[in-house]
C-alpha cells in the first residue's frame, strides 16, 4: 500500500551551514537521502543533527548552502511549502484537542473535505491502534499513546516525507523497542521518505537504510548500518557505534606483549591505532598474545572482560559459560583480517587515507 | 491530658489569624448586612429596626441609578478593553524584537505606579487649554480648548482610559507569563501542517489562554468596582454625579454624609452584584475553559 508516488521525494543538502553568532552548529553538510529510504541522523550531543533535521523543515534558516527536496530548491520556502510531515521529540501535541482534533489538525487547515478527513483518520487509527482513545485529551493518554497520536498527524497528513526529531526518547526501553519495529514497518508500508534523528546507535543501526554519523556539525560517515559497523572510517565512529564500542588499541603497545603463533598485528607503522570489534576477540590454549585479566562485567549471556595486553588494553565479549577471574592470565587470538588500523593523527581508518594525505604524512 | 493540651495548642496556632480575620472581614461584613435593616444612629438617638425601610430609599434614590448605570458602562467599557489590550501587548511583547525588555517594562510600568500619583499626571492631560491633549489638539488642528473632566459627556470616558491604562500592563503580565508556558513546539507543528499566524492563535493559543482569560476578567470586574482612587483625585464624583461609580458613592455616603445605615445597604447590593457576577463567571466559563 503506497500512498503516494516516490519517485520524486529524495532530500539533497548542499553544502549546508548554520551558524549562530559565528559558531558553526551545521558545517558545510553535503548528503543526499534517496527517496523511499529510512536514513539516521545519529550523533552525540551538540552535533548539529536536531539542528539540520530543522533546517529540512524550515523551521531554522540555513545560513548557506542548498536544500532541494524532490528537485526543487526549498532552501527560502516555508515549512508549510516543503510538503512533509514532522514528529516532534515532545510530540507537540494540542493539550486542549482530543486526539481525533489533534490528528486532523492540519487536514482542517489545509480544508480537505470532511468525508476524506473521516476517511484517512479511521484508517491512520487503525494502523496505529488508537481507535478506542479518538475523544480522549492528550493528558489522559500514556507515552506511548501519545506518540502514536504524534504518528497519526504525520501519517493522516500523506507527505511524502516524514521527519522524526528523537521520537523515541520519553520511551520506556521496552516500548521504545515496540515503536522501534513499528516505525520501521510503517516506514516500508507507506513507502515514506524518513529522515529520523536520534542520539541512540542502536536505534540507528536497527532502523536505518542509512546512517549519516555527525560530529561537531560535519558528516563523520554516511554509510548502512553493515558498512558502518563493520568499517568504521574513523576512530570516532569506531568509539561511537556498538555497546562496547569497537577497541581502539596503540599497536605499539599491543606489540609489547609475549606472541606466540602468526602475527595478528597488521603491516603498519609504529604509532598507528589498531582497531578490533570486542566479540570479534577469541580464548584461545595454544597460540595468541598473552593478556591479564582486570575486570569482568557479567552480562548474562556473555561476559565482557576487560584485558592487559602488552602496555594496552582491549575489552572482549568472552561467552557466558567460560569462567574469566580477574588476575588470570590467557591468550588472546583474532582473524587478523577484521582488524583495522587508524591513524593516529587524522583519526582515519589507514585504507581509506587518500595518497595525498599520505604524502603529508610519510607513515 | 495530652489531648487537651493539642486542643489548646491548636487554638492558640489559629487564633492570631482568626482574630484578624474575624475584626477586619467577617464581623464587618456580617454587621454591615445587619445595619442594613436599621436607621443611622444620630446623637442620643439610637438606631432602630426599620425592616426593609433603606432598601425602599435605594429603590427611590437616582442618584444610586445613577451610580449603578455609571458603573455599568465603565465595567462594559473598561473590561474588554483592558483584556483584549493586554493580551494584544502580551503577543507583541512576547515575540522575539529589539528592546524586548524595555518594552515590557514600559508596559507594566502603570502597574507600580501608585494610582492617587499618576492621576495627578493625568489630570494634566486632560487639563483645558494647557493640558497635553488640548495642547496636541489646539496646536496641530486648531481645535478649540475642551474641559474633558467638566463635561458629562466625556468624564466618565476619561476615567475609563485611565482604569484601562492602569490595568492593561497588570494583565499583561499574567498573558505573557501563559504564553511562555506553551512549548514553541505547538508553533512549529503547526507551521508545518500550513496553519497560518490567525489560524494558530485562534484554533490553539486562544484556547490555551482561557484559564488566564477567566482569571484576568474575574479580577477585571472586581476591578471596576472596586478602582475608585483616581476619581477622588481627578473628579470627586462630579460634574453632577456624571463620573460617580459605587464605591465612590457609598465612601461618600458613609464617610460624608455620615448615613452609615444607607451605606450599609448600599454595600449589601455591590456585595450581592459582585458575587453574582463571579459565580456565573465561573459556571458559565468554566465549561468552556482547559486546564491542563
Amino acid at each position: 500500500m503506497t500512498l503516494q508516488d516516490t519517485s520524486s521525494t529524495s532530500v539533497e543538502l548542499a553544502n549546508l551551514t548554520k551558524s549562530w553568532g559565528g559558531l558553526n552548529a551545521v558545517n558545510d553538510i553535503s548528503l543526499s537521502i534517496p527517496s523511499g529510504s529510512f536514513t539516521v541522523l545519529l550523533g552525540p550531543s551538540g552535533c548539529g543533527k536536531s539542528t539540520t533535521l530543522r533546517l529540512i523543515a524550515g523551521l531554522e534558516q540555513a545560513t548557506s548552502g542548498k536544500i532541494i527536496i524532490g528537485g526543487k530548491d526549498v532552501t527560502h520556502a516555508s515549512p508549510a511549502q516543503r510538503d512533509l510531515a514532522m514528529v516532534f521529540q515532545n510530540y507537540a501535541l494540542f493539550p486542549h484537542l482530543s486526539v481525533a482534533e489533534n490528528i486532523l489538525f492540519g487536514l482542517k487547515v489545509r480544508r480537505v473535505s470532511r468525508a476524506d478527513r473521516d476517511e484517512r483518520l479511521k484508517r491512520a487509527a487503525e494502523i496505529l491502534g488508537i481507535s478506542a482513545l479518538l475523544e480522549r485529551k492528550p493528558s489522559q493518554l500514556s507515552g506511548g499513546q501519545q506518540q502514536r497520536v504524534a504518528l497519526g498527524r504525520a501519517i493522516v497528513s500523506q507527505k511524502p516525507i516524514c521527519l522524526m526529531d528523537e521520537p523515541l526518547s520519553n520511551l520506556d526501553a521496552k516500548l521504545r523497542h515496540e515503536m522501534r519495529v513499528e516505525i520501521r514497518a510503517l516506514q516500508q508500508k507507506l513507502g515514506l521518505t524518513m529522515v529520523y534523528v536520534t542520539h541512540d546507535q542502536t536505534e540507528a543501526i536497527t532502523m536505518a537504510d542509512q546512517v549519516v554519523l555527525l560530529n561537531n556539525g560535519e558528516v563523520e560517515q554516511a554509510a548502512s548500518p553493515h558498512e558502518l559497523y563493520t568499517y568504521p572510517g574513523s576512530v570516532f565512529t569506531a568509539r561511537f557505534i556498538g555497546t562496547p564500542p569497537m577497541n581502539i588499541a596503540e599497536l605499539h603497545g599491543l606489540r609489547d606483549a609475549e606472541l606466540s603463533g602468526p602475527d595478528l598485528f597488521p603491516e603498519a607503522p609504529e604509532d598507528a591505532l589498531l582497531g578490533i570489534r570486542p566479540e570479534d576477540i577469541e580464548l584461545s590454549d595454544e597460540a595468541g598474545v598473552a593478556a591479564r585479566v582486570e575486570a569482568t562485567e557479567y552480562l548474562g549471556a556473555d561476559t565482557l572482560a576487560t584485558f592487559k595486553v602488552g602496555s594496552a588494553q582491549l575489552v572482549a565479549r568472552v561467552p557466558g559459560r567460560k569462567a574469566v577471574k580477574t588476575g588470570d592470565t590467557m591468550k588472546l587470538t583474532w582473524d587478523a583480517a577484521k582488524s583495522l588500523t587508524f591513524n593516529r593523527t587524522t583519526g582515519k581508518r589507514r585504507d581509506v587515507i587518500k595518497p595525498e594525505e599520505l604524502q603529508l604524512n610519510p607513515a | 491530658m495530652t489531648q487537651r493540651l493539642q486542643w489548646i495548642y491548636g487554638w492558640l496556632l489559629l487564633f492570631p489569624a482568626m482574630v484578624m480575620l474575624m475584626a477586619f472581614t467577617h464581623v464587618p461584613a456580617v454587621t454591615t448586612v445587619i445595619n442594613s435593616f436599621f436607621s443611622t444612629p444620630r446623637g442620643r438617638r439610637e438606631a432602630k429596626f426599620v425592616g426593609l425601610a433603606n432598601y425602599e430609599n435605594l429603590i427611590n434614590d437616582p442618584t444610586f441609578w445613577k451610580v449603578l448605570t455609571n458603573n455599568l458602562w465603565y465595567a462594559l467599557a473598561t473590561i474588554p478593553a483592558s483584556i483584549f489590550l493586554s493580551l494584544l501587548m502580551a503577543l507583541w511583547v512576547n515575540d522575539k524584537l529589539k528592546g524586548r525588555s524595555l518594552v515590557r517594562m514600559s508596559f507594566f510600568a502603570p502597574t507600580v505606579l501608585p494610582l492617587i500619583a499618576v492621576a495627578n499626571i493625568w489630570l494634566f492631560f486632560y487639563t483645558p487649554g494647557f493640558g497635553l491633549i488640548d495642547q496636541i489638539r489646539m496646536g496641530f488642528f486648531g481645535l478649540p480648548e475642551n474641559s474633558w473632566l467638566g463635561s458629562q459627556e466625556t468624564v466618565l470616558i476619561c476615567m475609563m482610559v485611565v482604569t484601562i491604562w492602569k490595568e492593561a500592563g497588570f494583565f499583561m503580565i499574567f498573558y505573557l507569563a501563559a504564553l511562555q508556558t506553551i512549548p514553541p513546539s505547538l508553533r512549529e507543528a503547526a507551521a508545518i501542517e500550513g496553519a497560518s499566524r490567525s489560524t494558530f492563535f485562534w484554533r490553539v493559543t486562544f484556547p490555551l489562554l482561557m484559564p488566564t482569560t477567566l482569571f484576568v476578567s474575574i479580577n477585571a470586574v472586581i476591578n471596576s468596582f472596586r478602582m475608585v482612587d483616581h476619581i477622588f483625585t481627578m473628579t470627586g464624583g462630579g460634574p453632577d454625579n456624571a463620573s460617580s461609580l459605587l464605591l465612590f458613592y457609598i465612601y461618600e455616603v458613609a464617610f460624608k454624609f455620615w448615613d452609615t445605615a444607607y451605606a450599609a445597604t448600599l454595600t449589601v447590593v455591590l456585595l450581592v452584584l459582585l458575587s453574582l457576577i463571579a459565580l456565573g463567571q465561573f459556571f458559565f466559563m468554566d465549561r468552556k475553559v482547559h486546564y491542563r
